[in-house]
């Protein structure tokens, strides 16, 4: 026999809890993760709602009912079947006597607080209490948005009025007698008749405030009702219409079919390293990270395959910045004749054509057409700074030219560089970093005040890395000196120690120069 | 007064001056067996050195490169820092000195090879969020070798016989160089100083 509200009290507490820890409400994570002032929150919620379930459902008290588990077919006197056959059942009856067993009060009361607890920590949250906290907020800022008090305003608009600039001593002067009249200072400004305000009165009950917002709303739904508004035709495909849209279909034709933004081409007359270079498919993962240092094996393309490694170094690769390029929007034309660029600045087209780089080309300047006229207030680049013609010849003493040419009525150019060929055991390529910079950046310059090695350079020290590396005890702390050697400004005296050029720490000043040169490369050149 | 010191510069430059350089015999060399003879010398010596006397060491020579080693020209302060290693280790007796030498230069090595292992944007960080900010670097330090040695590990696979461990050491840190931006000097004196104080 056991008391109605003790047994209903020990089932929600047994459901509750089974419920929690079945949804997880009170894995050890989530209670960790419970924050100091949430946590508070919860407990004082936990401790008064327990309270007025504990004092409004009167736990403390004797219930009036009670159950009983019954295995005889007879019942007691009062007593009414509640659930079961006859043989076994539950019956319910009335505790008259209170003999039917109670829960303490204060374990009445535990449960109720555990309960409270568990459905607090379930229900509530940090988020929880911000958004409260934000109701709170927003239901007390109901009463800012009442009308301005008439007489405060006006005492403003007299102050700001006394407060002109000189208006202080003309009064000062006429109060002596000094000036006849106050002038502009003594006419008072005609405030300007404002309009009925709407908001809220001071005085005004919430109540007469909602139905008159109620009406409002009312007033502005039958106007509608009795007065819809006129459908507008829609509009004719104007001729302009028609342009307008083939303009737009074209654009978004163009970025569907990501269609490209910028058409770098250089022409050497270098072979062909082998099919991946500068593959459009392939070259975005090839020249994510290259090696430091390029060292490809003797051979016919040797030469070839430290310019792929320079230029993938210079525009694309992304081990220390973004990359200055898109890969896919630079060809390079291998085997190119020596006379390339001068053939291209006499007849573009047909060199183009020729070359196979027409279509790219032609496909930029189609997507530039359509930008500019879709969108001409837009400030974007220049056709010479997503358009360029380079010429890379190894081989032939002669430097830099500039040729200018004209394709599809614009004035553009060929940058043709002529570079000896290196000695075929150089250990180094720095003259190769410097000559492929200047072609695709020709203002690019690296010098001393813009190496990281400082002013720490042989040339000006004498021979202070020689003697460095003369003595034989500490070599790994010596070769911790070989940081202040930039090899891309003094690269004599190292090349001759191919033992050092094993471990010498070339990404310290790589870093530094690919940054520069890039700097350099985006002011001149880029994409649409 | 830039234009003053450039020009006393020129005036200090040699110029066309060739650069004088030793016989090849005479100075020291790098080439691979070179450098895995050397690594094998400094792991023996790192590991036959009490803790404390390493971390002495450590103190000392950081405490000179933070002052009267402190220059801005890497090379300057490696020179500086060998000078003051070369009179701590003269003091001591002579049966000790070449194993000092060597110790001393893995401590150098891993002094000035800090700024690169700790950015100075990291740096700032573990000044700013420490109070003993020196001790929080040297244990970030410690915890950056460990986590070279256990990639070195992971890439030898089965720990090599301590013979040819500076042989493993020394083709680790080449090969990898590129993938991660550490010179071979950082790399070997890192390695060797976590896994020879370590034996």
């Amino acid at each position: 026999m056991i008391g109605a509200k003790s047994l209903t009290t020990g089932v929600l507490f047994v459901s509750g809890l089974t419920a929690a820890v079945a949804s997880g409400v009170l894995r050890p994570q989530r209670l960790a993760g419970i924050q100091g002032g949430t946590a508070f929150f919860i407990g004082c919620f936990a401790v008064v709602t327990a309270t007025f379930v504990f004092r409004f459902w009167r736990l403390g008290e004797r219930s009036a009912h009670y159950f009983r588990w019954a295995t005889d077919w007879q019942l007691w006197d009062g007593e009414s079947h509640f659930l079961g056959s006859r043989q076994r059942r539950i019956t319910v009856g009335r505790n008259t006597a209170g003999e039917a067993q109670e829960l303490p009060p204060r374990a009445q009361f535990s449960v109720c607080v555990i309960l409270a607890l568990t459905l607090a920590v379930a229900t509530f949250d940090a988020r929880a209490l911000t958004l409260m906290d934000r109701f709170r907020q927003g239901f007390e800022a109901v009463g800012a948005n009442y009308c301005p008090d008439e007489e405060a305003a006006a005492q403003e608009a007299e102050k700001a009025e006394t407060n002109d600039p000189g208006c202080a001593l003309v009064r000062r002067a006429f109060a002596l007698g000094y000036a006849d009249s106050l002038g502009e200072c003594g006419k008072k400004k005609q405030s300007k008749v404002s309009a009925v305000c709407t908001l809220r009165q001071r005085d005004e009950p919430l109540f007469h405030y909602a139905f008159r917002k109620l009406h409002e709303f009312m007033l502005v739904v039958v106007e509608r009702y009795r007065h819809p508004k006129e459908s507008k035709e829609p509009p004719a495909f104007s001729p302009e219409w028609k342009e307008r849209l083939d303009l737009m279909l074209g654009t978004q034709g163009q970025v569907m079919s990501t269609a490209p933004r910028a058409s770098h081409h250089i022409w050497t007359n270098l072979p062909k390293p082998g099919e991946d270079a500068f593959e459009p498919r392939t070259c975005v993962d090839r020249y994510r990270s290259l090696s430091h240092r390029p060292l490809p094996p003797a051979g016919p393309t040797q030469a070839s395959l430290v310019f792929e490694h320079v230029v993938g170094q210079l525009l694309f690769e992304t081990r220390y910045e973004q990359a200055a390029g898109y890969c896919r929007e630079y060809q390079v034309h291998w085997g190119a004749p020596k006379g390339a660029c001068a053939k291209l600045a006499a007849n573009p087209e047909k060199f183009l054509a020729e070359t196979g780089a027409l279509p790219h080309v032609r496909s930029v300047l189609r997507r530039y057409q359509l930008e500019q006229q879709s969108k001409p207030e837009v400030r974007r680049r220049t056709p010479h700074e997503f358009l360029s013609f380079s010429c890379y010849i190894e081989g032939e003493e002669g430097g830099r030219k500039v040729l200018p040419l004209t394709f599809e009525r614009l004035a553009l150019s060929a940058t043709e560089l002529k570079a000896p060929t290196p000695p075929a055991n150089s250990q180094l390529q720095v003259a190769r970093y410097g000559q492929i910079a200047s072609l695709l950046a020709p203002s690019f310059h690296y010098g001393v005040l813009l190496s990281e090695a400082g002013l720490d350079i042989g040339r000006i020290e004498g021979a202070g890395f020689a003697e460095a590396f003369a003595a034989k005890d500490y070599p790994l702390s010596r070769l911790q000196g070989l940081g202040s050697l930039d090899i891309f400004l003094e690269p004599e005296w190292i090349s001759t120690r191919t033992d050092l050029l094993q471990v010498y720490p070339y990404h310290l000043h790589l870093k530094n120069y690919v940054h520069l040169f890039r700097r350099q490369y985006l002011l001149q050149k880029g994409r649409l | 007064m830039i234009t003053l010191l450039a020009a006393a510069l020129l005036a200090a430059n040699p110029g066309t001056k060739p650069i004088k350089m030793p016989p090849l015999t005479e100075r020291a060399s790098y080439e691979p067996k070179d450098r895995v003879a050397y690594l094998a010398e400094a792991l023996q010596a790192m590991g036959q050195v009490k803790p404390g006397q390493l971390a002495q060491a450590y103190q000392y020579a950081s405490a000179l490169e933070r002052t009267a080693c402190g220059s801005p020209v890497e090379r300057l302060r490696a020179e500086c820092l060998t000078q003051a290693a070369r009179k701590f280790c003269k003091s001591r007796p002579k049966a000790e000195l070449h194993g000092c030498t060597l110790t001393l230069d893995v401590i150098v090595s891993n002094v000035l090879a800090e700024k690169q292992l700790i950015p100075m944007e990291q740096r700032y960080e573990l000044m700013r969020r420490h109070k003993d900010h020196r001790r929080e670097l040297e244990r970030h330090l410690r915890r950056l070798q460990g986590s070279l040695a256990a990639n070195f590990q992971l890439a030898m696979g089965p720990e090599p016989a301590p013979a040819s461990m500076a042989q493993a050491i020394d083709t680790w840190c080449l090969a990898t160089a590129d993938q991660t931006n550490l010179s071979w000097q950082t790399c070997a004196a890192s390695l060797v100083w976590f896994i020879g104080s370590a034996t």
